[in-house]
């Protein structure tokens, strides 16, 4: 097994605001090994972004607050770490691309200015070598004339270019962590497949580990390795892709799978979407029990009571639901 | 994806000098303002004189032949005090407009930025310097220090900050916000770099408009010193020639109505160039043309 690069543990968040203090995340738990993809699934407001900026310490502070946990980097806890330790790593041992290209480049600026200034300031190349390495990123990422788009402005590109513009800044110091949030969210289904077969092929030939942020099971099926389900700040599943899709333990976990629409023109009359009744509780409403307890068709007295510890299902998947743990005590 | 050919890179600053050399107004505004500055950088060095010595008997008419625009009740020449006097408005208003400009820009943009205590505290100092009176202030100001140009420049651009300040202040808030922020924080810049490096430029388009009223203003009020006999005694400007002859204004027109107009047309120079430059830099305007 490949040596664990990243390891979050009992990671929590907390915002303080009128309403008085918030736990966002509530002892999370993660580990990214090189090379590999974890998925990480979960409706909106589930903690799957706060998680990926915990990870880089972005969290916007104040109100924001890493409450507790460990963010252990090849060996180093990044939440302990001084400021000047942090910034050497973003962006040249972790990097991240954002779900909106539209709005993710600096408009004022050049693509190629843009891709340069981390190689500028990461590997201290000169504007003529930065300039040379950004055109072969750009070449990397797919973007035709390379030499050309290298001098536009981000509102000449489109989406899809836009986030292949996203990746090369991500890329091109060749981070040893990519954590991608909703990189395709805002594109065509058709370039985000481009998209996905970009992220695949960077991350085999660099040995990257991979941190895939989504709402969609598909996504998850196609790219992820491992995945993590989220709900309320919490990881309530987790476990390799084959076995979390085909026997997912969690209710909620099932809930998300039976929520992909199938493309399915025999059946008469067309199949209605499913959905999970309900929605995410705030992060504002004091909570005891499972969060999901509000919304769980099986849900059972002990629910609202304690939250359900982790459960081992099977080797590497882990389930944190009562069903579960009282079946099999 | 749009076929690969030769694409000419059009910058956000190229574009709007673009719609700047297309506006009548602008274009009349900076011919204006060029004609106004070189006379009064290239006046005095090709017509030497002294604009304290007299020329003529006082309050020629304008017309005669020793002083083509008249003298004042000193018998000092008019033309010759314009032309030597607009060095001393034009640099007291640019000077006062750069340092206004500059301690608006910084104390808005760190309150903007940094947002809570840092932007309370330094909010209420510009408001401080908002409800006092600015020209009162000035005064003092100048009254306390000896009238120079320099401490002159230095009142006026302390009580004119706050506008820039709150203006900058807004623009950060606004784009502090925005993903390529947050982007360039994960490549691992550097605060200052974010604040100065990645926000300021996209904030600069209004701030420039800005900067521009602000020569406007500095110059007016220069003038207002000047006339009230708080300027610098020992240089010609224009405030100070409408200052001196301000009880002749029935009996000598013209002492007090040259001045006045090369005040006008300076301001007026710089306002239409803040307008034209105001409609090239913002978009939602731009598209009404």
């Amino acid at each position: 097994m490949a040596d664990v690069l990243l390891a979050v543990e009992g990671l929590a968040v907390e915002f303080t605001g009128r309403a008085g203090t918030a736990r966002v995340l509530n002892g999370v738990d993660l580990t990214v090994r090189a090379g590999e993809t974890l998925g990480i699934v979960g409706e909106s407001g589930c903690g799957k972004s706060m998680t990926a900026l915990s990870i880089l310490r972005l969290v916007p502070s104040p109100p924001g607050r890493i409450a507790a946990g460990r963010v252990v980097f090849k060996g180093t806890d990044l939440l302990a770490a001084p400021e000047d330790h942090v910034r050497d790593i973003r962006g040249n041992r972790i990097a991240m691309i954002f779900q909106e290209p539209m709005t993710s480049l600096n408009p004022v600026f050049t693509v190629g200015n843009q891709i340069g200034e981390g190689l500028r300031r990461h590997l201290g190349l000169s504007a003529d070598a930065a300039r040379a390495r950004s055109i072969d990123l750009l070449t990397a990422v797919g973007i035709p004339a390379p030499e050309q788009r290298i001098d536009e402005y981000p509102h000449q590109l489109s989406g899809g270019m836009r986030q292949r513009v996203m990746i090369a800044m991500a890329i091109a110091c060749e981070p040893a962590l990519l954590i991608a949030d909703e990189p395709t969210t805002a594109l065509d289904v058709t370039v985000q497949a481009q998209i996905f077969d970009l992220l695949r092929e960077v991350q085999a030939r660099r040995g990257m580990g991979l941190i895939l942020i989504t709402h969609d099971m598909g996504a998850i099926a196609e790219m992820a390795d491992r995945v993590a389900v989220m709900y309320g700040g919490r990881v309530v599943e987790e476990g390799a892709v084959a076995d979390v899709l085909d026997r997912p333990q969690h209710p909620y976990t099932r809930g998300l799978i039976a929520c992909v629409p199938a493309i399915d023109l025999t059946a008469d009359p067309p199949g209605d979407l499913l959905e999970i009744p309900g929605v995410v509780p705030s992060i504002w409403e004091l909570q005891t029990g499972c969060p999901f307890a509000e919304r769980c068709a099986e849900v059972m007295p002990m629910c609202r009571q304690e939250m359900p510890p982790a459960y081992t299902v099977a080797d590497g998947h882990a389930v944190r639901c009562w069903q579960r743990t009282g079946a099999a005590q | 994806m749009s076929e690969p050919g030769p694409i000419v890179a059009v910058s956000p600053a190229r574009e709007a000098l673009r719609m700047f050399v297309r506006s009548p107004s602008a274009i009349f505004g900076i011919c204006l303002l060029t004609m106004i500055v070189s006379i009064a950088l290239l006046g005095p060095i090709m017509f030497v004189a002294d604009p304290f010595d007299i020329a003529a008997a006082p309050l020629t008419r304008p017309g005669t032949s020793e002083a083509w625009l008249g003298t004042d009740q000193q018998g000092r020449d008019i033309l010759t005090a314009l032309i030597y006097g607009g060095r001393a408005t034009l640099a007291v208003g640019a000077t006062a407009a750069c340092i206004s400009v500059l301690i608006g820009i910084t104390i808005g943009s760190l309150a903007g930025y940094f947002g809570s205590t840092i932007d309370d505290v330094l909010m209420r100092i510009a408001e401080f310097f908002q409800v006092l009176p600015a020209l009162l202030f000035a005064m003092v100001v100048a009254t306390l220090f000896k009238p120079t140009l320099t401490t002159v420049a230095l009142a006026i651009g302390v009580v004119s900050w706050p506008s820039t300040a709150r203006l900058a202040r807004a623009e950060f808030l606004k784009l502090k916000e925005l993903d390529y922020v947050a982007a360039e924080q994960v490549i691992g810049a550097s605060r200052r770099r974010i604040i100065w490096g990645v926000i300021l430029p996209n904030a600069l388009p209004p701030l420039i408009v800005s900067a521009t009223f602000a020569i406007g203003t500095a110059i007016l009020f220069e003038a207002s010193l000047s006339f009230l006999g708080l300027g610098d005694p020992n240089r010609m400007s224009w405030g100070l020639m409408i200052g001196s002859s301000r009880s002749y204004m029935l009996s000598a027109w013209w002492a007090v109505t040259f001045p006045g107009l090369m005040i006008f047309l300076t301001v007026l120079a710089v306002s239409l160039i803040g307008d034209g430059l105001n409609d090239a830099l913002n978009p939602k305007l731009r598209e009404r043309r």
